[in-house]
C-alpha cells in the first residue's frame, strides 16, 4: 500500500467509524481502497489531494485521526469532499443530494455489495446474503463483528 | 413452424401460460407459446448484475428493456423506442409525459396507474413477492353478502381443490392453523406442501405487541404467518435451494428459492409437443366473420432488443388462450377489429369499440390494483430489519367483516425491509446524516454526522425501522379502463395503452380506515410513527398518486396486482368471459390471468391465477375429449 493510500484508509476509517481492517482487509482479492482512492481523485482532481495533505499534516502535528477528521469537517473546501468519500464507503457510489432525498450513483455491482451501510445495520446487501435459512428469526452477531473493534 | 396447426396457442409465458402449457403438454396436446420478450436462457446472473448496478432498484430494474437511460433515474427510457415497453416506476413518476411513461393518460381526469409487470419469459413472477394467500369465501360473493361490488360466477368451493393443486405446483410453505384463525376454510386434514417460513424478529415484535389489542374499525387485529412460494425445505422433485433470506425477493431472488414461472415453463418445454417462440409480439387476433371463431393470431418479430421489426405473420390453432396479463390482453383485443359483432352492452356509452370479445363493451374496463397505504415508524426496540424474505407475516384478520358494506377491506403486509420502500432507505437516512438534510425526518436539527457518532445513530435507526403496507381493495368500476392511444405507439408501431383510473369513495374510505388502524397499531406496540403524506405540490414525483379525501392527504402506491379488464361473469352483457373463462363472443377464445377477476378481493392474486389456470386446463381437456 502506498503512503497516500495508507493516509486515505486512515482518513476513511475516522470518517466512516469503521475499522481499517474492515475497510482494507489484508486477505481479499478486491482492493477497494485503491478503487475508491482512484475514483475520488478523478471526481475531485484538485481538492482530493489537498484534503489528503491537510489530513496528513494534522496527523503529523500529533492529532489523532478522529480529531484530524473533526478539523477537516469544519473546513468548507474539504468537508464536501470528505462527505462524499464517507457516502462512497457506505453505499458504494457517489451521492446526488436532491430536494427529495439522496440518489446513489453506483460505481459497480461489486461496490454496491461491499457498502458499509449493510454492516452498520448488522445485515447483508439486499440481494446477497451468506447466511442460512431462518437466520432472520434470531439476533445478528454484535455490531463490532460487522464494523471491527477500532483496529 | 409457420403452417403448423396447433391444438392450442397460448399468448404469454408467465405463471398462467406456463402452467397451462405444462398441463396440456402432459396430455400430448400440440401447444405453441408465444412470448413477446426474451427467453429464459438469458440467465438470472445477468439480471442480478443489472440489479446490483441499478441506481434505482425498483421492481422492473433488473429486466429488459432497461427502465432508464445510462442508469440515470432522471432519464427514463423512451417507450416509443422499445419493442416491449411496460409500466415502470420512472413511468409513474413521469406519468404525464408519453416519452417517459408507457401508459398514457388524460391527466385532467385520471390518476396514475402505479403498478407494472414484465414482458419476458417467465413473466412477472420474476419479480413477485411469493405471497400465496387464498381468497376468502365472501370475496366471491360481495354483492350477495354485502350489497357492494359484484359476485364472481364461481365460489370458493369451486376453487378449493384447485387451490391445493396451485399450492403444490408453486410449492407453498404455510401453516393451515394460522390461516384458519382468520377464516380460511381447508378440507379436513389439509396441510401445505411445506412448513411455514420462519417468522422474522419484526414479525415476532408485532405478534407479541398486538396480543390483546381491541378491534379497530370493527375488525380484530392479530398477526398471521404468510403462506409463501419459497422453499423452507429441499423438495425431492426439485434442485432448488432453501430460502437464504437475501431480502431481494422483489425484484429478484438470486438463488431461485422463490418459485417463478420459469420452473414450470422448463417442465412444459420438456414435452415434445410444447413449443415456444420468443421475441414475438402478438398484435391482434383474426376473426372468421361467418363463424365468429378466432382463425389466427397476428404477430411482429424482432431480433435486437430495441431494433427494427424483422418479420411478421400469423399462427393458427384450434383454441386460443390469451395469458398476457391485464393490460396487454385488452390491448390485443382492442387492436382486433370485428365488424360482425353484435353489441349487447349495458353501458350508456353508445361508442362501444367493434373489436374482438367486446359485445359487452367491457374489454379493458374495470382495471384494478390493490392501492396501497404505507405506514412506517421506529420500534422501541431493535428488531433488525433488512433481513430475511421481504415479508413473512401479515395482519389478515381485517380482510372480511360487516364493515365491507361501507368501506374497502384490506390486508396488512408486515415488511422486513425497514424503510426501503417507505423512504428509499438505506441511502436516504445515510444521506441525511452525512449531508445534514432531513428527508427521512431522522435529522431534524440538520446536523452533519461522521465517525463513531454516525455509526451509533445509523445502527440505532436502521435496526428499529418497521413498515406496514395496507393492500386496499379497489372496487371494480367500468370507467377505470384500458383503451388504445390514438397517438402513441411502441417501436414496432403497436398502439400503446391509454389509461383512465380513479379511486372510488369506497376505496378511499378504506384509506381513512387504514390510516387510523396504522396509528393504533404503532401506539399499541409502543413505536413512534413517521408516516408522511406530503401534499401533491411538495414532491412532484408523487403528483400522479396523490389525493385528498375528507381533508386528509394521501399518496397511494401500486401493489403490482393488475386486475380486471376482461372479467368473467354469468351475464354476457356485463362480463367478457363466462365462468369457463371462454369469450362470450368467440367459442375458441379463452383468457387466463388476473384480468378475469371480477373483483380484486383482499389477497395477492398469483395463487388464485394459478388455481384458475389448473381449472381452465381441466375444462380444455374435458372439452377436447367430448
Amino acid at each position: 500500500m502506498t503512503t497516500s493510500i495508507q493516509t486515505f484508509v486512515t482518513l476513511s476509517a475516522a470518517l466512516t467509524g469503521i475499522s481499517k481492517n474492515v475497510l482494507a482487509p489484508t486477505v481479499t482479492n478486491l482492493d477497494l481502497p485503491t478503487t475508491y482512492f482512484d475514483a475520488a481523485k478523478q471526481k475531485f482532481p484538485a481538492d482530493f489531494d489537498l484534503l489528503l495533505s491537510a489530513f496528513q499534516a494534522l496527523i503529523d502535528s500529533g492529532k489523532s485521526a478522529e480529531d484530524a477528521v473533526a478539523t477537516i469537517m469544519e473546513n468548507d473546501t474539504y468537508a464536501p469532499v470528505a462527505q462524499q468519500i464517507n457516502f462512497l464507503w457506505y453505499m458504494g457510489g457517489w451521492a446526488v443530494v436532491t430536494d427529495f432525498g439522496t440518489q446513489t450513483q453506483n460505481l459497480s455491482a461489486i461496490t454496491y455489495q461491499k457498502g458499509m451501510v449493510w454492516q452498520v445495520m448488522q445485515s447483508h446487501p439486499m440481494g446477497y446474503s451468506v447466511s442460512r435459512y431462518g437466520y432472520w428469526g434470531q439476533e445478528p452477531a454484535p455490531l463490532n463483528d460487522y464494523i471491527g473493534n477500532g483496529e | 413452424m409457420t403452417n403448423k396447426q396447433y391444438d392450442y396457442i397460448i399468448v404469454g409465458s408467465g405463471i398462467a401460460g406456463a402452467i397451462l402449457a405444462n398441463e396440456l403438454g402432459k396430455q400430448g396436446k400440440e401447444v405453441l407459446i408465444i412470448e413477446a420478450g426474451p427467453g429464459i436462457s438469458q440467465g438470472r446472473n445477468e439480471y442480478l448484475k443489472t440489479y446490483f448496478e441499478a441506481n434505482m432498484k425498483t421492481p422492473c430494474s433488473p429486466y429488459p428493456p432497461l427502465i432508464t437511460k445510462n442508469n440515470n433515474p432522471d432519464t427514463p427510457s423512451n417507450p416509443s423506442r422499445q419493442n416491449t415497453p411496460r409500466p415502470t416506476i420512472p413511468g409513474v413518476i413521469n406519468w404525464s409525459d408519453p416519452s417517459k411513461s408507457y401508459l398514457t393518460y388524460d391527466t385532467k381526469t385520471s390518476r396514475a396507474f402505479a403498478s407494472g409487470y414484465e414482458r419476458i419469459g417467465g413473466g412477472t413472477t420474476w419479480h413477485w413477492l411469493g405471497t400465496s394467500l387464498r381468497f376468502l369465501e365472501n370475496d366471491f360473493t360481495m354483492q350477495s353478502t354485502y350489497g357492494v361490488e359484484v359476485n364472481w360466477p364461481i365460489t370458493y368451493n369451486d376453487l378449493v381443490s384447485y387451490y391445493a393443486r396451485a399450492e403444490e405446483g408453486i410449492g407453498v410453505a404455510g401453516n393451515t392453523e394460522s390461516q384458519e384463525a382468520y377464516g380460511v376454510k381447508f378440507p379436513k386434514g389439509y396441510e401445505y406442501p411445506m412448513p411455514a417460513v420462519k417468522l422474522s424478529m419484526v414479525d415476532n415484535m408485532f405478534s407479541s405487541g398486538l396480543a390483546g389489542m381491541p378491534p379497530v374499525d370493527k375488525a380484530p387485529v392479530f398477526v398471521s404467518s404468510t403462506p409463501q412460494g419459497r422453499l423452507t425445505q429441499i423438495r425431492q422433485s426439485e434442485k432448488r435451494p432453501q430460502c437464504a433470506g437475501n431480502t431481494s425477493c422483489i425484484p429478484i431472488c438470486p438463488i431461485q428459492a422463490k418459485y417463478d414461472a420459469t420452473i414450470t415453463l422448463k417442465e412444459a418445454l420438456q414435452y415434445e409437443t410444447v413449443e415456444i417462440i420468443y421475441q414475438t409480439v402478438v398484435t391482434s387476433v383474426e376473426i372468421d366473420q361467418t363463424t365468429q371463431e378466432i382463425s389466427a393470431v397476428n404477430y411482429i418479430q424482432y431480433e435486437e432488443k430495441n431494433g427494427p421489426a424483422t418479420g411478421s405473420g400469423s399462427f393458427s390453432a384450434t383454441n386460443y388462450i390469451l395469458a398476457a396479463h391485464a393490460i396487454e390482453i385488452p390491448k390485443i383485443l382492442l387492436n382486433s377489429p370485428n365488424p360482425g359483432i353484435t353489441i349487447n352492452s349495458k353501458l350508456d356509452d353508445a361508442n362501444v369499440e367493434k373489436c374482438a370479445a367486446n359485445s359487452s363493451g367491457l374489454v379493458g374496463a374495470n382495471l384494478m390494483d390493490h392501492t396501497m397505504y404505507l405506514a412506517w415508524g421506529l420500534s422501541d426496540k431493535q428488531v433488525f430489519p433488512f433481513r430475511g424474505p421481504l415479508s413473512t407475516a401479515g395482519i389478515e384478520s381485517m380482510r372480511d367483516g360487516e364493515f365491507r358494506k361501507e368501506r374497502a377491506a384490506y390486508r396488512i403486509e408486515i415488511g422486513n425491509e425497514g424503510w426501503n420502500w417507505a423512504t428509499g432507505d438505506p441511502q436516504n437516512t445515510l444521506g441525511d446524516l452525512i449531508f445534514g438534510t432531513n428527508y427521512t425526518q431522522m435529522n431534524p436539527k440538520k446536523e452533519k454526522f461522521f465517525g463513531a457518532a454516525m455509526v451509533d445513530k445509523l445502527n440505532d435507526i436502521y435496526t428499529r425501522q418497521i413498515r406496514l403496507g395496507f393492500l386496499i381493495e379497489q372496487s371494480p368500476c367500468p370507467d377505470n379502463r384500458v383503451t388504445l392511444s390514438k397517438t402513441e405507439t411502441d417501436n414496432l408501431g403497436i398502439p400503446r395503452p391509454r389509461i383512465q383510473y380513479t379511486l372510488s369513495d369506497y376505496t378511499k374510505n378504506g384509506f381513512l380506515s387504514a390510516k387510523k388502524t396504522a396509528s393504533a397499531i404503532f401506539k399499541q406496540i409502543g413505536a413512534t410513527e413517521y408516516t408522511v403524506a406530503p401534499p401533491s405540490t411538495t414532491n412532484p414525483a408523487q403528483n400522479g398518486t396523490y389525493f385528498q379525501y375528507k381533508n386528509e392527504d394521501f399518496v397511494f402506491y401500486g401493489a403490482g396486482h393488475v386486475v380486471g379488464t376482461t372479467t368473467m361473469g354469468n351475464d354476457p352483457t356485463t362480463s367478457v368471459l363466462n365462468s369457463d373463462l371462454q369469450s362470450w363472443d368467440h367459442a375458441n377464445l379463452y383468457i387466463i390471468g388476473s384480468s378475469v377477476f371480477p373483483t380484486i378481493t383482499t389477497a395477492n392474486p398469483t395463487l388464485t391465477i394459478a388455481a384458475l389456470t389448473y381449472r381452465l386446463a381441466d375444462h380444455l381437456l374435458k372439452k377436447a375429449k367430448a
